[in-house]
């Protein structure tokens, strides 16, 4: 009896002790979320974002807000795959003090699997994202010209600069620029206001012209630009205006208007835009009293072609635009008293800039409102009135 | 994860208060026993029936006691039987209706004992909601299911096969008995998961016979079992099902999917040793039984991914003393278990969850063949105490019951007739929560649909009604019996008037 007793205690224990300690206790972690402010922004981590962690094996979820580290802390998180989502909304004068424009924007973050294995603590980074703050601007137009040594009139200069015042790259594929219908103020004694003015939610433009590309193929890093002129080429050359203000040989685009008789020469170092709709001379000429422009972007083929009011059978038509396809819009007119001529509609632009005169190698820019991490935010009130100044030389690139 | 000492300690205190309850009962029964009072072959088998005397086989599972008590004779079965009510467990069937057909025998040859048995059972389940698999209540808590309920069609087939060698040197009986299980089924409704199932169990046994009638047994279990598990969506009407995987009492994963499959692959090994005596007209039997069951769920055909293991760990013993004779005795027995299930995730890489499951039964029977009426009574007490926990770390998730359920019983057989002999019999019983506790800090959809739901079931007092009546009949001693019983167990509760019931019919013929 005592053997069988001892023979049993023994098979019991063995059985006891075949118990397999495969993993350990279960351990829960303690996780620190860090959300990010995209690195155009003023300050480096968000405050006040709501940050929601899912466990992808089951559903279930937790949120926390972060603290003014850009902190959000879950406890008591199990092991598993998680995905973590980032929320903040930014306010108007949010967006202003960490971007210099005042709009208010949602910003987004999302890892969609991180991994929490039972450490005591875990930190992610969490990188925000939204919408661009801004977008593309009109930054600087030179359309007033020089005059040549001999004082004869010379417009060949001109250029318009396109500027990205957002808080991300902006992709200029398919981008165009047009020209609107118009006189810029009273020229002559009988001149008009643009017929179309009380259309207020279409610009009717003269030319357009387009940047190539399949949507990824040229980029504009925040608080870059690129200058479009009307020819790129070193206008100092004493060949053609040495009283020129400009060298734009080193211009990003130039508008070549090939024609039969090669009434405007190409410069091979710039490349080209493309021409999508022409009704000018030899050259994209820009008023010289004050041209209007904006930027957009929409299909050509889903613009509707109107005839000008009043003009005879012959004259091209021009190019009705919607409002909501422009991008920005400037306006520059003869003089100050030229207001009732303004081609742009005040939900684009609400005012108008002038230069002193014609060929004056005066310039208008846009003014800059803030600068944030070396980056210029440029003022956007959408008035042209108010968000530029005129400069006495023309200023490509400038900054 | 638990120490493993700490669960020996658990049994041997639960066998050791066991042993103190036998101890003072001993002082009560005094009875004698002759195994060879019966006559017929129909008498061994009402002893049997009635437990009338010690059988050895059923509670040692020893495959040597098969010829103890037992005649050599043939038999064929057919059983219906129908469990319906509300009083369930979330994952069973809100009905069950299984046909069965057995058939068996034992036969000693030349000192060979031979023992077979076969059944096929066919199950039919109505709105199994929650349960991709074929037992969801099989202690072992992954599972699968979809979100959808429907109705079940299974088949089940099960084969014994026993033999019992010649006694060696006048002391020594071994035996080996084989028992395999097969069954498959499938819900007819989308994502139509599907189940087949494998079971082969080996079991040796010997004994070893003592002076003065004593005997020491030993016998074991291998087992192997494999349930494969599949299910997808074939006649998709464009209604997302998502597939839940059951990982604790309350964890789980869950994915939209249109296909998958799973394999359980589980191994038992157990051991029992037996100690019987006799004197007198006592005899007694001790036993003491250790099982250890090990699960791995793997998920995938051509790369098979381990989603989980599953540990379980049992100890139990018991006493039997039986005095008497099968027409005038006594008998006490106490039966303690305790089983312990462990979960290791493998998303958790830790052990998650985990179970307790408690059992002291006392049952005492006391029966009386009346020489001049040929009536047969027979008493019966049954008290259980229970106490189960199921524990989830994941969800912070706990529930405890302890239980006490009573039931008495009273059967009476007419042994006065020779061709015809009527039984009846009925138990009357209640289960009495004694302790309950439930508590979930991060509670989810599972914790709400399941495991609550389950800890409601076990913590409910209930009243139990047995009855079973039935009759046996044979045209001379050694003549074909023709037996007919019908019985019906229920529970009642007061929660919602729910009840659980079933309804039995059997015949079988003898030869």
């Amino acid at each position: 009896m005592k053997k069988s007793f001892v023979l049993l205690i023994m098979i019991v224990s063995i059985f006891t002790s075949c118990r397999k300690n495969r993993f350990g206790v279960l351990v829960t972690s303690i996780v620190t979320i860090q959300a990010k402010y995209p690195t155009t922004y003023s300050q480096p981590l968000s405050s006040g974002a709501n940050i929601t962690l899912t466990n992808i094996t089951d559903g279930s979820f937790k949120t926390a807000t972060t603290n003014s580290d850009g902190n959000a802390i879950f406890s008591d998180v199990l092991p598993g795959s998680y995905t973590i989502t980032a929320n903040k909304n930014l306010s108007a004068a949010e967006a202003l003090a960490l971007t210099g424009i005042s709009s208010a924007v949602t910003l987004n973050g999302i890892q969609n699997t991180a991994t929490v294995i039972g450490s005591q603590n875990i930190t992610f980074q969490l990188q925000l994202q939204g919408s661009a703050v801004g977008g593309l601007v009109i930054k600087e137009v030179y359309y007033s010209g020089s005059r040549t040594p001999s004082g004869g009139t010379y417009f060949s200069d001109q250029f318009v600069e396109i500027y990205n015042n957002s808080t991300d790259t902006v992709f200029l594929d398919s981008l165009c620029i047009a020209d609107a219908f118009g006189n810029a103020g009273l020229i002559n004694a009988t001149s008009l206001p643009t017929p179309f003015n009380t259309d207020n939610s279409s610009v009717y433009v003269s030319s357009i012209w387009q940047i190539p590309g399949t949507g990824r193929d040229y980029p504009l890093a925040p608080g870059k630009s690129i200058v479009i002129a009307q020819d790129g080429v070193n206008h100092k050359d004493p060949t053609l205006n040495p009283s020129s203000p400009v060298d734009l040989s080193n211009a990003d685009w130039e508008t070549f208007n090939q024609r039969s008789d090669n009434r405007d020469a190409d410069a091979p170092a710039v490349p080209n835009l493309t021409r999508l709709y022409f009704t000018g001379g030899f050259d994209w000429l820009l008023p010289v009293f004050g041209p209007s422009i904006i930027i957009y972007k929409a299909n050509f083929a889903s613009l509707q072609q109107v005839a000008i009011p009043g003009a005879t059978p012959t004259t091209a038509p021009r190019i009705k635009v919607p409002n909501n396809v422009i991008i920005d819009a400037f306006e520059a007119l003869k003089d100050g008293s030229s207001g009732n001529f303004k081609r742009i509609p005040t939900a684009l632009d609400a005012g108008f800039i002038f230069v002193d005169d014609t060929y004056n190698k005066q310039s208008v820019r846009r003014k800059t409102a803030t600068t944030i991490n070396g980056r210029r935010v440029l003022q956007d009130s959408n008035n042209s009135s108010a968000d530029f100044e005129k400069i006495a030389l023309p200023t490509p690139k400038g900054f | 994860m638990m120490n493993p000492s700490i669960g020996l300690t658990v049994g041997t205190i639960k066998i050791e208060w066991g042993i103190k309850v036998l101890i003072g009962l001993l002082f009560i029964n005094i009875c004698t026993l002759d195994l060879n009072a019966q006559k017929t072959t129909l008498d061994s088998l009402q002893v049997l029936q009635d437990n009338r005397s010690l059988n050895l086989y059923t509670l040692t599972n020893n495959v040597v006691y098969t010829g103890v008590l037992r005649p050599s004779v043939g038999y064929a079965q057919a059983n219906t039987i129908n469990t319906f009510g509300t009083f369930k467990q979330p994952m069973q069937a809100s009905q069950i209706t299984a046909l069965s057909m057995a058939s068996g025998g034992y036969k000693k040859i030349n000192n060979w004992g031979y023992n077979g048995y076969f059944n096929y059972k066919k199950i039919f389940e109505k709105k199994v909601g929650w349960s991709g698999v074929y037992n969801a209540y099989d202690d072992n808590p992954i599972i699968w299911a979809d979100s959808s309920t429907g109705n079940w069609e299974k088949d089940a087939v099960m084969a014994l096969v026993g033999i019992t060698a010649p006694t060696i040197a006048k002391k020594i009986n071994t035996g080996l008995q084989i028992i395999y299980n097969i069954a498959s089924g499938a819900r007819l409704s989308e994502p139509k998961p599907f189940f087949r199932y494998r079971n082969i169990a080996i079991q040796p046994g010997i004994t070893y016979q003592l002076p003065n009638q004593q005997e020491i047994g030993f016998s074991g279990t291998i087992g192997f079992t494999k349930e494969e598990n599949e299910l997808g969506l074939f006649n998709n009407t464009g209604n997302n099902v998502l597939l839940y995987r059951f990982r604790g009492y309350g964890t789980f994963s869950k994915t939209p999917f249109v296909s998958g499959e799973r394999r359980r692959e589980q191994t038992d090994l157990g051991v029992n040793l037996q100690y019987k005596k006799s004197w007198k007209d006592y005899n007694l039997l001790f036993a003491l039984n250790a099982a250890q069951r090990d699960d791995e769920i793997l998920e995938g055909v051509s790369q098979p991914v381990t989603t989980g293991y599953y540990t379980g760990i049992e100890l139990g013993g018991l006493i039997s003393l039986y005095k008497g004779n099968s027409n005038i005795g006594k008998s006490i027995t106490i039966k303690a278990s305790s089983k312990n299930g462990y979960i290791d995730d493998m998303i958790f890489r830790a052990e998650s969850a985990s179970s307790v499951y408690q059992k002291i039964a006392l049952h005492i029977s006391k029966w009386h063949l009346n020489n001049v009426t040929n009536n047969l009574w027979q008493f019966t007490l049954s008290p259980v105490f229970t106490f189960i926990d199921n524990t989830d770390q994941a969800t912070l998730t706990q529930f405890t019951t302890s239980i006490l359920e009573t039931v008495g019983g009273i059967n009476y057989r007419n042994k006065s007739a020779k061709r015809v002999q009527l039984y009846a019999g009925i138990d009357v019983g209640y289960n009495f929560v004694v302790d309950d506790y439930f508590s979930s800090t991060k509670p989810n959809i599972i914790t709400t649909l399941l495991v609550q739901p389950n800890y409601f079931f076990h913590a409910t007092n209930n009243m139990v009604i047995n009855a079973k009546i039935g009759m046996d009949i044979s045209q001379s001693i050694k003549s074909v019996i023709h037996s007919i019983y019908l019985s019906t167990n229920n529970r009642f509760t007061t929660l919602k008037s729910s009840i659980r019931s079933n309804i039995q019919l059997t015949y079988s013929i003898v030869f």
